[in-house]
């Protein structure tokens, strides 16, 4: 079982890095404004068959070495090992992109900024009745803690590792606790995930006004119902957790392959609907440009990070890849790090 | 309402909100009741200070346009507040005088005058 997740995961995680450049936004490649026109450009196309072909052969290196080798320990280390190895390629790409950029000389466009003043107003997340779901998955496993409570071992499993040893106990009620609270945090993180995506600053191009804003306002509402979906998906595992910790559920393998199963569906449905789509849904039309909408390269960092002291917005549209990121000259921003880290923190301490 | 603020412009991008939202309830697109996006907003999504997006909407409060209502915040007001008036029309007149005096010293053709008076309220109000 162990041999097949280990491969999976790296099977998934080359995907999504091979898969960047087609659901980036039409005129951004490698996290450099280009002319739409110019994706069919014979050196744009080299840099981004150059980057599929190390990609490639990174990820089956890595899957190699996984095979040779399939254990937990190996799986850690390969995988942080491997998404610094395809950042480093992509930034090589990026790289080469920004010395093309200034070699062709690409017309740049006049620089305006749309606003559709209704944006918001628009159907962009799943109604807020849908977030009781999430509550009532906590509410059950309330319900269920107090029925079972005195029935209950006095310690309670609450880590196992892949072949089914249990690392990790805690007293009862600790437990209890302790996995109810992980559970209410993830919710309302799940829940913070959609406020962002009503919230998170308007990217509409000025040359397809209209069916840009349609674009826009359909791929923040798929992106949305995927992600309630993975959210509650996610609930009902930390349910199934529960279950097994009070030991109703007691096949240990039952249970990984139930939330394998869960978890992997809607992550496959948002890879597959982003290629479709692409970033912002910039790729369900197809208006080519000749010239760079927009400039705003020295605002992305190595044309992932987004810095811009003049900019109030916190929330705006990823430049590599699909979905959102943060203004990191904001405040606010480090505060959320901040924030993520404390409650990491306090996790593990909670669970020694 | 499609707002569309030209970044380099010499035109400073307060003056262009308030240009663009007088003419969008000149044009009947906004109207009276109609919310307009919170300060913070407006200016997360065009990317600018929150002082020119608060600039432009006292201006436009100022002028009777807008006002703010408890609960929806940001509204366009009803059409009495701004209604033109013998204080509006006497400062119409001196800008229009600054104007004409220029293309009358330029030896201006009147007709011509006329021609683009009437192309401009056509524009606007889709019909004379």
């Amino acid at each position: 079982m162990t041999d097949f997740i280990s491969i999976f995961i790296h099977v998934i995680l080359m995907v999504s890095f091979l898969a960047y450049p087609y659901m980036s936004k039409r005129d951004v490649a490698f996290g450099i404004k280009i002319p739409t026109s110019a994706n069919e450009d014979d050196d744009v196309l080299k840099i981004r068959k150059q980057f599929l072909g190390l990609t490639t052969l990174a990820g089956i290196t890595f899957i190699i070495i996984q095979l040779i080798n399939n254990s937990e320990k190996v799986l850690m280390i390969s995988i942080f090992i491997s998404v610094v190895v395809y950042i480093l390629i992509y930034i090589m790409a990026y790289r080469q992109m920004k010395s093309l950029k200034s070699e062709k000389q690409w017309k740049v466009g006049p620089n305006t900024t749309v606003i559709d003043t209704k944006f918001r107003n628009r159907k962009l997340i799943v109604s807020p009745k849908w977030y009781l779901l999430y509550a009532l998955v906590v509410v059950l496993s309330g319900v269920v803690s107090i029925l079972k409570f005195d029935e209950l071992p006095d310690v309670l499993r609450i880590q196992v590792n892949s072949i089914g040893e249990v690392t990790n106990t805690m007293p009862k009620d600790k437990a209890i606790l302790y996995l109810i609270g992980t559970q209410i945090i993830v919710m309302l993180l799940m829940v913070f995930v959609q406020v962002i995506i009503k919230k998170a600053k308007q990217d509409i191009s000025s040359q397809d006004t209209e069916q840009s804003i349609k674009n826009n306002v359909s791929f923040r509402f798929m992106i949305s119902i995927i992600l309630y979906v993975l959210g509650l998906i996610v609930g009902i595992v930390m349910f199934m957790a529960l279950l097994f910790s009070f030991e109703i559920i007691k096949n240990e393998n039952t249970f990984v392959i139930i939330t394998l199963v869960l978890t992997f569906v809607p992550v496959i449905v948002l890879i597959a609907y982003s290629v479709k789509a692409g970033q912002d849904g910039s790729r369900l039309s197809d208006v080519s440009s000749d010239v760079i909408e927009k400039e705003d390269d020295e605002f992305w960092k190595l044309g992932l990070i987004y810095y811009n002291p003049k900019d109030p917005a916190i929330f705006v549209s990823k430049r590599v890849g699909v979905g959102w990121s943060l203004n990191h000259a904001r405040w606010q921003t480090w505060a959320m790090f901040l924030v993520i880290i404390a409650f990491v923190v306090i996790s593990i301490l909670l669970s020694k | 309402m499609i707002l569309s603020i030209d970044m380099v412009s010499d035109i400073p991008i307060y003056t262009q909100i308030c240009h663009q939202i007088i003419k969008s309830i000149a044009m009947k697109d906004l109207q009276e009741g109609d919310e307009l996006p919170s300060v913070r907003s407006l200016a997360s999504d065009i990317g600018v200070n929150l002082h020119t997006i608060n600039k432009a909407y006292n201006i436009l409060k100022q002028d009777g346009f807008l006002v703010v209502n408890r609960r929806k915040g940001v509204v366009v007001n009803g059409q009495a507040a701004y209604a033109s008036n013998a204080v509006y029309e006497e400062g119409l007149k001196k800008h229009m005088e600054t104007l004409l005096i220029e293309s009358i010293a330029r030896g201006m053709d009147y007709t011509l005058i006329d021609e683009m008076v009437k192309s401009i309220i056509e524009d606007v109000k889709g019909e004379f």
